[in-house]
């Protein structure tokens, strides 16, 4: 796994912006393990509902989706993830058939899921961390 | 003497970060956290908080 920044000698997976999350939480591991496990438990509901918009062909429903779905990344330094969600907003105008949109969504849809996957290791990484410096 | 006051946020994670820099800033005493807006009126009408925290 690559790496890009210590800190109390954890090291964040590459997709992390680690200099962001400690310029949010400085060096509490207790609260950002806090914070991504409250993300998780807030990016399933959340997929769910992008999934749903895009099912339904609702395109102004995918954005405020996409859009909610967004802050979250943010939240735990994934901030790739944020401005993948935010690009794909910008897509979504009035003027553009949801049919248009689905070679990005798809790009997109991948990206959450990922972004997920990534988000779940990294807590259960982050848990081992706080366990072995309790 | 610290500010009252009360946060309105839907997003968990969101009202997670403000609610602990509340809290670190030693200045702020939280009186509830609400995940609308209604929620909190509905707090505000018996109770009276300096400073509103709103997304």
């Amino acid at each position: 796994m690559s790496q890009n920044s210590t800190h109390n000698s954890f090291i964040f997976n590459q997709k992390f912006d680690t200099n962001f999350i400690f310029s949010l939480y400085e060096d509490d591991f207790s609260y950002i393990e806090e914070i991504f496990g409250i993300t998780l438990g807030q990016l399933l509901p959340d997929l769910e509902q992008v999934r749903t918009a895009h099912e339904s062909g609702d395109r102004e429903n995918l954005r405020k989706a996409v859009h909610k779905i967004k802050p979250s990344f943010g939240f735990v330094g994934l901030l790739s993830s944020q401005e993948a969600c935010k690009n794909f907003e910008g897509l979504c105008n009035p003027d553009t058939p949801i049919e248009t949109l689905e070679t990005d969504y798809k790009q997109l849809w991948t990206i959450l899921l990922d972004s997920r996957t990534v988000i779940t290791e990294e807590y259960q990484r982050i848990q081992e961390f706080n366990q072995r410096n309790a | 003497m610290n500010l009252n006051c009360i946060i309105v946020e839907d997003l968990p994670v969101a009202a997670e970060y403000t609610r602990k820099c509340c809290e670190k800033s030693g200045q702020l005493d939280i009186k509830g956290q609400f995940k609308n807006v209604e929620e909190a009126l509905a707090f505000l009408n018996t109770e009276q908080v300096d400073l509103i925290s709103i997304f």
